[in-house]
């Protein structure tokens, strides 16, 4: 039973480290959008990270910030360009938000077509599209680092 | 036996609706959510017995919870998460309220929190008792004493909470909690003291509980390093158990004196430091915890004896997702009781009793292999295996043959649990 359980630890470690080391990586291919009422022309990654994290809830004039996510590919990539996150890990930081009663998971649509819809009418909101989309009756916010 | 059936008919029909499982949004009822989940596991260790009787193998372990909550406000939350659970004679599947809050957000750096909370306590005390959100079963013992779990999951009182920006220099979560815990007679605070007078040659047997206050401060700084978070913990908690038993006489150690109304107080201060990193698929943890403990036991109108000691422990831990289905993860964990007796000598000399007792009760060494396998969005399964060195943290009551202590200083632990949440 030891020498199995051992044997099961160096095995893991090899692989992980094969696993480790491969990595993915994402290109820059997403536009945070946000609804017409909101003012914010650019943002920092670190804002864009504690709006998305549930840690910033309002804009700076006070309005609340209504956050929406997608279920597309775009989703992925997003949240590695600006949250260094995975899908995973996203998915289980908002777990943990509502198994411990802090907050609840945002609202998720489909297509940058339904993200589109909602940013553009509901106040304050804020969501991300592929960037090949036309970002219509939205505003565009910068991303800087 | 029943409740054991019950938790499988209750995952049985909760797969059932496992196509359309998400959280449930109750839209005509002001936007209620409910969110839940069910685990049923199997433990089987080849010695000693890890709060059940494992070395037999037992499925007396498994959890349920079920959670409602509301934005009543922009910034007034509201929410109850109902808990069961089973590990042992723990738990004993009672559901209760694992927490109920309101939670006022002034502003993202300030906000309160009043009613029954989960413990801020290092990284992961939080939601210990929610293991779909981590890769292993079990959480390390050296910071998460499973003994102590079911006075150290919640407290009932107020907290502030917030978010501080430091531009260049990352942010800062902190929580500060203060209040009350629930401390059970028959749980496994009252089951370790007892356990300690024991040694003695005594007996106790707890009939009240009295928390007298709860307080936890954690601040979390996440560095400008993506991924890298650094935290510190300081916590305390006040109480009494007072019980009847009885003590050896001195006169004739043959004999017992009994008592009644006797009281073990104790003040534990706790001081705990983390630190995260995450990237990509990977996470490594490591935290250390130093716990310093302060008891008396007072028999009225004959003797108050002191005992002043400071446990220890710390674990190394990483874990790596590898396809959406497949999650490893490992760690090294040590825990001493009293860190100024890691050999076990004098653990060994106070068994003036002859218990039985072992050098390796006085540490738990514990090497973990985990395995989460992600069915679906909804259901999980876990392997896990332990490969342990000492004996610390176990409950005597259940390692005991012929009236001695028969603990073994090898030994392992295997795991298996099987989750669905939504």
């Amino acid at each position: 039973m030891k020498k199995f359980l051992l044997s099961g630890f160096f095995i893991a470690g090899a692989v992980c480290l094969l696993f480790v080391f491969s990595g993915q990586s994402f290109a820059a291919d997403s536009l945070l959008i946000a609804n017409k009422d909101v003012s914010a022309a650019s943002l920092s990654k670190s804002e864009v990270k504690q709006i998305f994290l549930g840690k910033k809830t309002a804009w700076d004039d006070g309005k609340k910030i209504n956050l929406i996510t997608q279920k597309s590919a775009s989703h992925d990539a997003f949240l590695q360009e600006n949250l260094a996150m995975t899908s995973k890990k996203y998915k289980t930081y908002w777990k943990k938000m509502v198994f411990t009663g802090k907050g609840n998971a945002p609202k998720s649509v489909d297509t940058d077509q339904d993200v589109l819809a909602y940013v553009s009418s509901n106040s304050g909101a804020v969501g991300y599209i592929s960037s090949g989309t036309s970002a219509d009756n939205v505003n565009v916010i910068t991303v800087t680092d | 036996m029943k409740r054991y059936i019950s938790t499988i008919t209750a995952m049985l029909v909760a797969l059932a609706f496992t196509g359309s499982a998400a959280a449930i949004d109750l839209d005509d009822f002001g936007g209620v959510e409910i969110h839940g989940f069910i685990s049923q596991g199997y433990l089987k260790s080849d010695d000693n017995n890890f709060f059940a009787e494992t070395s037999d193998g037992t499925s007396q372990f498994n959890e349920m919870g079920i959670n409602f909550s509301t934005e009543v406000t922009d910034q007034l939350r509201m929410g109850v998460q109902l808990f069961a659970r089973n590990l042992g004679d723990f738990g004993g599947g009672d559901i209760e309220v694992d927490w109920a809050f309101a939670d006022y957000r002034f502003r993202d750096e300030f906000g309160l929190r009043a009613g029954k909370m989960k413990l801020a306590y290092g990284l992961y005390n939080e939601t210990r008792d929610v293991d779909f959100l981590r890769t292993g079963v079990f959480l390390p013992t050296s910071i998460y004493n499973e003994a102590w779990r079911d006075s150290f999951a919640s407290i009932q009182g107020a907290g502030a909470y917030g978010t501080l920006e430091a531009g260049a220099a990352g942010s800062f979560d902190y929580q500060f909690l203060a209040g009350l815990s629930d401390i059970d007679t028959d749980g496994g605070i009252a089951t370790s003291l007892s356990d300690q007078l024991r040694l003695t040659g005594g007996d106790f047997n707890t009939y009240d509980t009295n928390s007298n206050h709860t307080y936890s401060g954690v601040i979390f700084w996440n560095s400008p390093v993506e991924g890298l978070r650094f935290g510190g913990t300081i916590a305390e908690m006040d109480f009494e158990i007072t019980g009847a038993g009885s003590v050896p006489n001195p006169m004739d150690p043959s004999t017992s004196i009994p008592f009644d109304n006797a009281v073990i107080s104790c003040n534990s201060k706790a001081y705990v430091a983390s630190i995260e990193y995450s990237w990509e698929n990977l996470t490594i943890a490591s935290e250390y915890a130093l716990i310093k403990y302060d008891m008396d036991f007072t028999i009225p109108g004959r003797s108050s004896t002191e005992n002043d000691f400071d446990s220890e422990g710390y674990y190394l831990s990483a874990s790596y997702r590898f396809t959406d289905w497949f999650e490893l993860g490992a760690y090294y964990s040590e825990y001493y009781p009293d860190k100024d007796d890691k050999d076990g000598d004098d653990y060994v000399k106070k068994d003036m009793a002859g218990f039985g007792v072992h050098d390796y009760d006085a540490w738990l060494k514990d090497a973990c292999l985990s395995t989460r396998f992600d069915i679906n969005e909804y259901w999980i399964i876990k392997l896990e295996g332990h490969i342990m060195d000492g004996a610390a943290t176990l409950m005597k009551d259940q390692n005991m043959v012929d009236g001695k202590l028969a603990t073994e200083e090898d030994w392992y632990l295997l795991a298996a649990k099987m989750t669905f949440n939504f």
